[in-house]
């Protein structure tokens, strides 16, 4: 394990200075809901002390898994080149992280419904006028994209019958959206032509609220898990889907009177219940290898079926699992923490209920063997839920249950 | 209620700008109640302001939004027809498009201009009183004015003056006595409307000159110059009335179609007609009405116009247009018709009116007095007075008519109640707040959800939902009447009602929840007695069992979901499911080889004393007989016996297998 592998030690100074001044500012900028174009270092703090002073911000107190309060005031944080968004309560803001460890709010976009509560957010781009887009969603179940260049939510989906924990785009085409939700469903959708392509849930699908999924490198399949202690496998190279995608871009709701016929795919194409014991909150695809996490204190890295088993080749029967390592450690038993790779897969980081950051270093020839650094401060003491890198692996992204965000710089 | 507050303070309140809105004034409080029951009096005040506040503010917002965005006009309304300045009459059908094509054609060749003047009126003199020739007749003068683009050095407009013609044109003629042919007429040419060569010229217009002498001229010449030199020497009583009217606008539009004119002629000092300083006003501004008495009264001079493409000949198309040279305006379609034109009136300097001989009628302006009073608890809480004023206190539109305005209120805001009571002055309002308001969407229900996906931001325009429903309605229109709007005794309700109808909401699928379109109403997407999943389902769950043989999980698969397509749910309908599963499913069976289980299942069921043995006999002789009618179905299995090995795959293709092995086979042989 090479040293300059390591995250800094240090925390950057932007990081230092959000909870110092959140306070000061909370008031006199509360009722402004767009904040655009607020080019100091402090703009950072004002959308942490508009949550600090929500009544209805989770603190840190149950650290029971699986209390349904922890539903609320879930933070999330995504990237995209140098500007990552965050999304908490009602509110949609976008900062740029600059060089010198500098971070700059840039907008920030409130919800007219005062009842929404944002868990989860992704980004992508027009296909027809490379904007990127931001597609956002949360307890109202309701997905609505944002054109930060136009500063317009341009499309909204309804269709979900219950809160949405997590949103990802496929990795090669921009257009489809892959929601999660609490009804126990996953959908694919077109954005580009705003049809539903499909719903993977029903009578095979999950039994409680789907709380994370993944796509794999190429997009043929998604992992989901849930609260049902289980990950299901759903391929979306299918003929069936194919076809479906096909379709998606083809219909036309202007040329034709009947509705585009959703694929209900009932049956996934793999389960399995024998990783985890609890809650599965996190799932990602690490190659054709899974990494998972419950409140276990460890992430599971696993495969479906047997050592040598090709996943493509998978049985929807199967009932074997292979556990191939496990990335301990500790006070993180609560539900709804995320963990994170950079867009290489050589890193991971968690964050626990006590506001330390676990970060392994995956670039090692056994998995076993991969280091973990601890980063820590002292003023970084509670939850964080989210965590998020740069592009480049350079910067890594951590948002706290007090409202507060916290960047990393890679010094070398 | 305290009976004192109801004799205290009725008449109270601001008076009501010309348009602006009716806000009621909190000031207004009247003083001459007891001071222990001021308070609440006061309090009592401040919830009346709070109820009208609401529907105020919503109309309000309403007004602005109709302003920038309307969702319809007004004009179109029945009650607001006088809003529309035009009639449907008006418009311009096909067969007008088409002539108006030709006729440009005909004018870009040669058209003139044809005049026959019928006559001059002045009504101070009774018609042919005298039975002298040139007592009947005055001296008329056309003259063409074109009056040219400014350039650099001119201080004002160039103006051109070519004379036309002059003619005798007789002087109150009796319409029944004179022939129609033997008027005077004038042509002016074509070619004096094609662009000239110095300077372009911006308009033309037709300047009418009547020279006529006084009673006492008698020995008067047609000669203009010889009239004049009379003028001028004699000093006598030679009356010169004027009148111009616009052929050719600056934008090139043709102002004088084929018809009817009468034009209104004034005397004249000696001020030549200066363009600049022409005006134009409309009659419904209503500030200076024209004076109408001019027609009967005034001097006026009646003439034919026609477009004619030859000298002598037919009219041509009644539309011409000047050889556009450019700014070719839609908007002239519009304007034409024979003998019936718009009423713009222009008005030069020397105050020659040209007007067209049918009028709007216009009603009466009379100073008309509205009293809005506003009611709460059924008391008066404020008066206020709008003078000669039909503009809605809410949107500040103007709706002329005292019952437009009513009728207009009652529609466009039904959150209140408006009850009209007549009044010496004009006429009162009670205003009050409508309890029984339902203020859910009555809208097109299209609208609730029109694009998926669409979300707040709508660039420019974007396609409706396409669901067509032709709907002809055609109520009986009463006739307009303001008794309409006074109070009723039981007819409150009645009146109250919304008046569009239908599906005010969304749906959604049923099995996606996404939102229904309109015009997906028909397709049914709760018809799932055997949906896909419980078919996939059910075939795994047989999969599951381990005390069963391939064939006979086979057969159960295909009578459970036949069974679960069909619906079958009784013992009797027995007979029947089984003879329609020979019927369907026969072939498959035959050729999967699965009689045996099939019969199987036929005795067990029999065991279960659910069939009779007749049906299981009628059920494997049809069986048979499909066998028999099936095509080759040794050399079909042999096929795929063939297929399958050169595949290398293990599931034989079954559903098309007797196609698609014949195929194979013939491509083998070959």
């Amino acid at each position: 394990m090479r040293e300059n592998k390591n995250m800094s030690e240090s925390p950057s100074q932007a990081g230092k200075e959000i909870p110092a001044k959140k306070q000061k500012l909370s008031s006199d900028e509360n009722s402004n809901p767009d904040l655009s174009g607020d080019e100091n270092d402090d703009a950072v703090s004002v959308e942490s002390g508009t949550n600090a002073e929500r009544p209805d911000t989770p603190t840190n107190t149950a650290n029971a898994p699986g209390r349904k309060s922890w539903g609320k005031g879930k933070w999330k944080s995504k990237k995209c080149r140098y500007s990552f968004k965050c999304v908490n309560s009602l509110r949609v803001t976008l900062y740029e992280c600059h060089s010198q460890g500098e971070i700059r709010l840039l907008q920030s976009y409130v919800d007219a419904d005062a009842d929404e509560n944002f868990y989860t957010c992704a980004w992508t781009y027009d296909t027809n006028t490379s904007h990127p887009l931001l597609a956002v969603a949360g307890s109202r179940g309701i997905i609505r994209v944002i054109n930060h260049i136009t500063m317009q939510c341009i499309k909204h989906y309804v269709g979900h019958g219950n809160a949405i924990n997590e949103l990802k785009f496929h990795p090669r085409d921009p257009n489809l959206l892959l929601s999660v939700s609490k009804d126990h469903a996953l959908r694919l959708w077109n954005i580009q032509t705003d049809t539903l392509v499909a719903i993977f849930g029903g009578v095979e699908g999950h039994r409680d609220e789907v709380l994370s999924a993944d796509f794999d490198l190429l997009g043929e399949k998604i992992m989901s898990c849930g609260m049902d202690h289980s990950l299901k496998l759903w391929r979306i190279n299918s003929e069936r889907m194919q076809k479906a995608i096909r379709g998606s871009y083809e219909y036309n709701p202007s040329k034709t009177n009947r509705p585009f016929v959703s694929q209900k795919i009932h049956f996934p194409d793999f389960s399995t219940r024998d990783i985890h014991r609890n809650y599965v909150d996190c799932v990602r695809w690490l190659g054709d290898l899974i990494l998972s996490k419950s409140c276990e204190n460890a992430i599971v890295c696993w495969k479906p079926g047997k050592m040598e088993d090709d996943i493509d080749h998978i049985k929807p029967n199967e009932s074997n699992v292979t556990i191939l390592g496990r990335f301990d450690y500790s006070q993180c038993d609560i539900w709804y923490m995320r963990f994170s790779m950079d867009f290489w897969q050589k890193m991971l980081a968690l964050g626990n209920q006590v506001g330390k950051l676990y970060v392994w270093d995956l670039e090692v020839e056994d998995p076993h063997k991969a280091k973990c650094t601890t980063l820590t401060l002292p003023k970084c003491t509670s939850a964080i839920r989210q965590t998020s890198f740069s592009r480049d692996s350079s910067i890594l992204i951590a948002v706290c249950d007090d409202a507060s965000i916290w960047r990393w710089d890679r010094q070398r | 209620m305290p009976s004192a507050r109801n004799s205290g303070h009725i008449m109270s309140g601001a008076s009501c700008k010309a348009n602006g809105a009716v806000y009621p004034a909190s000031s207004a409080m009247m003083n001459s109640v007891k001071k222990p029951k001021m308070e609440q009096i006061q309090a009592d005040h401040e919830l009346f302001l709070q109820a009208f506040e609401k529907p105020t503010q919503i109309y309000r917002f309403l007004r602005t939004r109709n302003l920038i965005a309307p969702i319809f006009l007004h004009r179109t309304l029945t009650f607001m027809s006088h809003r529309n300045g035009r009639s449907n009459a008006k418009r311009y059908g096909m067969s007008d498009m088409f002539l108006f094509v030709t006729g440009f054609f005909f004018v870009a060749l040669s058209s003139h201009l044809q005049l026959t003047f019928t006559g001059f009126f002045h009504k101070d003199e009774k018609p042919s009183q005298n039975s002298e020739n040139e007592q009947n007749s005055v001296s008329l003068e056309v003259l063409l004015v074109k009056v040219c683009h400014k350039k650099r050095k001119d201080v004002s407009c160039p103006v051109k003056q070519v004379p036309t013609g002059k003619k005798q044109v007789p002087l109150n003629p009796d319409s029944n006595q004179t022939k129609p042919g033997s008027y005077p007429s004038l042509l002016v040419s074509s070619n004096e409307f094609e662009p000239s060569n110095s300077h372009m010229v911006k308009s033309y217009s037709l300047l009418f000159r009547v020279s006529r002498t006084g009673r006492r001229d008698t020995n008067d010449t047609p000669s203009r110059k010889k009239r004049s030199l009379s003028h001028r020497e004699e000093g006598e009583t030679t009356e010169t009335y004027v009148a111009q009217m616009t052929v050719f606008d600056k934008n090139r539009r043709l102002q004088l179609l084929d018809g009817e004119y009468e034009v209104s002629m004034q005397g004249m000092e000696d001020s030549p007609v200066s363009k600049k300083r022409a005006t134009w006003e409309t009659i419904l501004d209503g500030k200076r009405l024209p004076p109408f008495e001019t027609f009967s009264q005034g001097p006026t001079l009646q003439f034919t116009l026609r477009w004619t493409g030859d000298a002598s000949g037919k009219s041509t198309a009644p539309v011409a247009k000047p050889l556009a040279t450019r700014n070719s305006d839609s908007s002239s379609p519009m304007e034409t018709r024979t003998s019936n034109h718009r009423t713009a009136l222009m008005k030069s300097v020397s105050t020659d009116i040209q007007t067209r001989k049918e009028q709007v009628p216009c009603e009466p302006r009379q100073k008309l007095r509205i009293f809005y009073q506003f009611l709460y608890n059924n008391n008066t809480r404020q008066q206020t007075e709008a003078r000669d004023d039909l503009h809605c206190p809410w949107c500040t539109l103007n709706c002329s008519k005292l019952y437009s305005l009513l009728k207009h209120l009652k529609l466009s805001h039904s959150r209140f109640i408006f009850n009209y009571v007549p009044h010496p002055k004009g006429a009162r309002i009670d205003v009050s707040i409508n309890e029984c308001y339902d203020g859910s969407y009555v809208g097109n229900p299209q609208d609730i959800h029109s694009q998926p996906g669409f979300a707040f931001s709508r660039n420019g325009p974007v396609k409706r939902t396409a669901v067509t429903h032709i709907l002809v309605c055609r109520p009986k229109r009463t006739k307009p009447s303001l008794s309409e709007f006074l109070e009723s005794d039981d007819g409150e309700l009645e009146q109250q009602r919304t008046y569009v109808s239908g599906h005010n909401r969304l749906y959604f699928h049923s099995d996606s929840c996404m939102p229904l379109r309109p015009q997906e109403m028909e397709v049914d997407s709760e018809d799932e007695r055997d949906p896909e999943w419980l078919r996939e389902k059910t075939a795994t769950q047989l999969d599951e069992f381990t005390d069963v043989n391939e064939g006979e999980k086979e057969v159960m698969k295909l009578w459970n979901l036949h069974v679960m397509k069909h619906g079958f749910i009784a013992d009797n309908q027995m007979n029947q499911a089984i003879m329609l599963f020979v019927e369907n499913r026969g072939a498959h069976i035959i050729r999967r080889n699965l009689c045996r289980n099939f019969l199987l299942h036929l005795v067990s069921m029999h065991d279960f004393n659910l069939v009779s043995t007749a049906t299981i006999d009628r059920a494997m002789a049809r069986l048979r007989q499909i066998q028999e009618e099936l095509p080759d179905i040794e050399e079909d299995q042999q096929d795929q016996t063939l297929v399958s090995a050169a595949a290398c795959n293990g599931n034989a293709v079954t559903s098309s297998g007797g196609k698609q092995g014949k195929r194979t086979k013939s491509a083998l042989t070959d």
